[in-house]
């Protein structure tokens, strides 16, 4: 009866509570893709801006140095599910045994690093790929493998791995940490029940974690893909995207048009093809994971 | 006979327990090690001098010192950036809290049209790779003016923080009886003062998650102030280190100085805080 009261009126007051938060969200959130949008549908020459319908797009589809960086993002969201993901995983799973002592130091230490800011890390890498005192030649060098060490930042060949590295280092124990939350959710019984049915450690994290995990997998997979594509400071503070466009991301594509060529619209449309790109991306995770999760159902 | 066997495999097991969890933690102690090194590695070299650095990139310093400090003291541009990112942060985490609260609380609280809808447009901030966003936001600013001034910073930050504040907010007060406010109501306080005066105080375990948070993402930002801010007056300690950097091109262990000062806030906050960052940090995650 007294819940009527209260929670009735309800439409006035929800407005109320809404207004001015949604707002101000649509305003700076939303309203900027809408008008990048509209920006991008023209040209510029110099600074002369002229409504062109979708020449900048066909200009980007055949922008070889554009799919150059939507295929680094996709690099580094690749390299980060094999070697961030699976670690992750593996050190959660581990972690969570009551095998292991120290757990929660252990744990805070790894998760230590999510919490620098991107341009100190970004610095702090650039210090250890240094080519004279960095850290990686110094130990190549001290072991004899001196004919390895390199200007790693420089090498075309290798500089979107190395640039890739800091975010994976960064961020594992980030996911360690979505992890435990999932296994801490798992009905300890039935790891139990599995482990009095001779099961191992192996086959019980295959055949009774994995799928009991599917929910926290399915937003791992989501996060990762989305922080893949949102990739900016570490690729932008180490090289500039560079040698020329080697180590560029989307991002930082559309801050080199728009700042150091003076291609305005072209840097929104780099813009829209980024978002367009990443729900693309994230849609195709999203059903990836469903199709895996209902069939394993069935 | 057989007993004895049973209890000779039982002590085989165990010692191979023993040896396996001995090899785990070995390796999980490694690996965080692996975590930890490079930032410590950051904070010995500072204290060196730069002879001292080229020297020997590994060994601890045979004379620490804190010239390199010093030396970024004097030099007081850090002041201003401080001063700057202090602003920025404080403001931004006022209305993110606000704002979020408001949200969180109605998600919480009520079911109504169109909820679906707006919860998805807040998810939407969530997923949205945020620095796609960077020349959008920049192109609606210099349009409308409002490049390079004090608070020319503030509303990115306050939005693309609130989506994940909105949803631990939400988590938490779905958690709270809704009698305590029903409750107040009966009592006859008005529905808003119930919220400031009763129902944000049971919330403050989660707001000030929600702060802590936020004032590690806010105070990191690089992105925004970047392509936001041309000023130098205006520049944030992010972007203080990205000049510092290019004068001291050289110089490593004063690099490494500013580097350190830049992230002491942030290192002091999860010193204390370290339960409440990961945790309300994974579970914002999740919600996505």
């Amino acid at each position: 009866l007294a819940s009527a009261s209260i929670f009735k009126s309800r439409f006035r007051k929800i407005f109320f509570f809404l207004v001015i938060p949604v707002l101000v969200y649509t305003f700076f959130a939303i309203l900027p893709i809408l008008w990048a949008a509209w920006h991008s549908l023209h040209t510029d020459f110099q600074f002369q801006i002229k409504f062109a319908w979708f020449k900048n797009y066909d200009t980007l589809i055949h922008d070889p140095d554009f799919w150059h960086s939507f295929r680094n993002n996709i690099i580094i969201i690749g390299i980060n599910f094999l070697l961030q993901i699976v670690l992750a995983f593996i050190i959660a799973i581990w972690l969570h045994s009551k095998f292991i002592v120290m757990r929660n130091l252990i744990r805070s230490l790894i998760f230590f690093p999510t919490i620098l800011a991107p341009i100190v890390v970004s610095f702090l890498w650039r210090l250890i790929y240094n080519v004279d005192y960095g850290l990686i030649n110094t130990v190549l060098r001290g072991i004899g493998l001196g004919g390895l060490a390199r200007a790693w930042l420089a090498d075309p060949s290798v500089v979107i791995y190395a640039v890739t590295f800091p975010m994976t280092w960064q961020y594992t124990g980030f996911f360690v940490v979505i992890f435990l939350a999932g296994l801490t959710n798992i009905d300890p019984d039935l790891l139990d029940a599995a482990q009095i049915d001779g099961a191992n450690g192996w086959q019980r994290g295959i055949h009774v974690i994995l799928p009991l995990m599917a929910g926290t997998w399915r937003a791992v997979l989501i996060l990762s893909t989305a922080n893949g594509m949102k990739v900016f400071e570490h690729p932008f503070v180490m090289t500039h995207g560079g040698p020329g466009v080697s180590s560029a991301v989307i991002a930082v594509y559309a801050v080199i048009n728009v700042f150091m060529r003076n291609h305005l619209t072209y840097g929104s449309t780099i813009a829209m093809a980024g978002l367009i790109l990443s729900f693309g991306l994230i849609l195709v995770a999203v059903l990836m994971m469903d199709y895996v999760i209902v069939r394993r159902r069935q | 006979m057989k007993r004895k066997t049973a209890r000779q495999e039982k002590n085989k097991k165990k010692l191979s327990n023993t040896v396996a969890r001995v090899i785990a933690t070995a390796f999980l102690m490694f690996y965080a090690l692996t975590a930890l090194y490079p930032p410590i590695w950051m904070f010995y070299n500072s204290i060196k001098t730069q002879k001292e650095f080229a020297l020997n990139i590994f060994s601890f310093p045979m004379h620490p010192h804190f010239s390199n400090y010093i030396k970024i003291f004097e030099r007081a541009t850090i002041f201003r950036a401080m001063f700057n990112s202090i602003f920025a942060s404080t403001f931004a985490i006022v209305f993110i809290v606000a704002l979020s609260f408001l949200v969180g609380y109605v998600f919480a609280r009520y079911t109504f049209k169109g909820r679906r809808f707006l919860y998805f447009f807040f998810m939407f901030g969530l997923l949205v790779p945020v620095h796609a966003l960077l020349i959008p936001v920049f192109i609606q600013f210099k349009t409308i003016g409002m490049l390079n001034n004090q608070f020319t910073i503030i509303p990115p930050l306050v939005v693309f923080n609130m989506p994940i504040a909105i949803f631990l907010i939400e988590g938490f007060v779905t958690s709270i009886p809704e009698s305590i406010e029903e409750s107040a109501f009966i009592d006859g306080s008005s529905h808003i003062k119930t919220l400031v005066r009763i129902v944000l105080p049971i919330c403050s375990p989660i707001i000030s998650t929600v702060v802590i948070m936020s004032f590690l993402t806010t105070w990191n930002e690089f992105g925004f102030p970047l392509v936001l801010l041309r000023d130098p007056k205006l520049r944030t300690i992010p972007l203080w280190l990205r000049t510092f950097s290019g004068e001291y091109q050289t110089d490593y262990p004063g690099l490494m100085s500013a580097m350190l000062l830049a992230s002491i806030p942030a290192i002091l906050l999860y010193i204390f805080f370290h339960e409440r960052i990961m945790r309300g940090m994974s579970a914002g995650a999740i919600k996505g």
